[in-house]
């Protein structure tokens, strides 16, 4: 296997942090850490470096919800100015009633609607989950199974449910995993857990927002529809129950591995 | 055919996914928070236009962000006299960055401490850097792009990234140790082979 000295080192140990390396040249650089004290006390200013960076980038302030807004009025409105460039407006609107609406991505309202539609289904199915367990770790490890995403079963069921189990399911062209909750008293709650940003509810009213989850809320067909992201997932949650058990069902974000 | 010709419906989505990172890099550029926001709102905006230009999916994050970098220069070239971006030379690529020897961090015991001062000087090194050095670094370490990602965002070769990424890297290492043994948060190393420098040490 080929050595390195210290100045070849110098060069492929940022290489070697970022995973860059192929595997026999990785052994190598690591070997001459190993056996060389000047090389790893500069290693580890490097990781010094490395660490300090990844902080500054975690303190750096995320985009505010204004410039978000901002980003999101100014593409719609290129994008409408898009839709009509070419044609004559008169013209553009005659089509835009015809087929338009399905052209465009689906609205935050649709989209609401495309859950309550999914969840009423589930209430009439025979076969409401395909994995039957009250455990939230075991319906977790079999969803992960399932779909491409890490997801999280939260915990906690909303307060006076028991979760029943899970299914997979597609909702506006998506793979989800779908949790069903029962109660004694209330009606059933769905909740849908897909990849974060296959699904855009930032049209939706924001109900509550604490530490960076911000919940999204509609009603559609008398059903009430909440929508927040923590990681990599989206989670929807559909049903009718009151705001307070909804809040703290979505805000336990401590109980999400 | 352009990937987004036949995804346009995920193009605004896929932008809107981006825009912490694009801040999280803006506003390191910018040193202004009312000037990142601009150039990320045009970024977004410019990116939707040209969207046609996108032919694979993968391109796209690499795309968007030489977007960013070609609006940031067009800005400074605005605001400044003095030539910006100069390439560096074979000879200045690879020219050693000076070395202060000093020990390793971990002999240090009050490691808040030490963190708050390195964070403190790292966004300050940040600014001294070449901005060929600052973007390539920028677009790794704030916007978690790989070194092909880089190229592709920079239109530069592969192994220029590496050296300016190793170039950046190094001068902040050293600013960082030179800055904790002058305040003697560390001291100079008693190791006398690392006076010479690269160069002169023995190989492994």
């Amino acid at each position: 296997m080929e050595t390195h000295d210290c100045n070849s080192v110098d060069r492929l140990r940022e290489a070697f942090d970022d995973n860059e390396l192929d595997a026999v040249t990785s052994f190598a650089v690591q070997e001459h850490l190993d056996a060389c004290p000047r090389c790893r006390a500069r290693h580890a200013w490097a990781r010094e470096v490395r660490a300090s960076l990844a902080r500054v980038k975690a303190s750096a302030p995320m985009a505010t919800p204004a410039l978000r807004a901002r980003v999101r009025r100014g593409l719609e409105a290129t994008r409408r100015r898009t839709v009509f460039a070419g044609a004559g407006i008169a013209a553009a609107f005659v089509v835009a009633a015809l087929i338009g609406f399905r052209m465009l991505p689906r609205s935050s309202d649709d989209l609401a609607m495309d859950f309550a539609r999914n969840h009423h289904a589930s209430m009439q199915r025979t076969d409401p989950v395909k994995f039957a367990s009250t455990d939230p770790r075991a319906v977790e490890t079999w969803l992960r199974e399932q779909l491409p995403f890490a997801l999280a079963v939260p915990r906690q069921p909303p307060s006076g449910y028991q979760l029943k189990g899970a299914r997979l399911c597609a909702v506006a062209g998506n793979k989800v995993g779908y949790l069903l909750y029962t109660s004694p008293i209330e009606s059933p709650l769905s909740v849908f857990i897909g990849r974060r940003g296959s699904y855009d509810f930032h049209a939706l009213p924001a109900m509550a927002s604490e530490n960076d989850v911000a919940i999204r809320c509609g009603k559609c067909d008398g059903t009430t529809v909440a929508a927040w992201d923590i990681g990599e997932s989206t989670y929807v949650i559909a049903g009718n129950m009151g705001e307070t058990p909804l809040l703290a069902f979505a805000r336990q974000r401590d109980s999400i591995p | 055919m352009a990937w987004f010709n036949q995804h346009e419906a995920q193009l605004a989505h896929a932008i809107e996914r981006e825009v912490d990172a694009l801040h999280r890099v803006a506003s390191r550029l910018t040193g202004s928070s009312s000037a990142a926001e601009d150039l990320v709102q045009e970024t977004c905006l410019r990116a939707w236009r040209a969207r046609r230009s996108v032919r694979e999916q993968r391109e796209f994050r690499p795309w968007l962000f030489r977007i960013l970098r070609n609006l940031w220069i067009d800005e400074l070239r605005k605001t400044r006299r003095t030539p910006i971006l100069v390439e560096l030379t074979a000879n200045e690529d690879e020219a050693a960055i000076p070395e202060t020897p000093v020990m390793p961090p971990s002999d240090i015991a009050d490691r808040k401490q030490l963190e708050r001062w390195l964070d403190r000087e790292i966004i300050a090194a940040l600014d001294d850097l070449t901005e060929h050095e600052r973007l390539a670094l920028l677009f790794h370490a704030f916007a978690d792009m790989n070194y092909h990602e880089i190229a592709t965002a920079l239109e530069c070769p592969l192994g220029t990234v590496m050296s300016r990424l190793h170039r950046a890297r190094a001068k902040l290492r050293e600013r960082l140790a030179c800055y904790a043994r002058t305040r003697g948060i560390v001291r100079a190393s008693t190791d006398t082979s690392a006076k010479g420098g690269a160069a002169s040490h023995g190989n492994a």
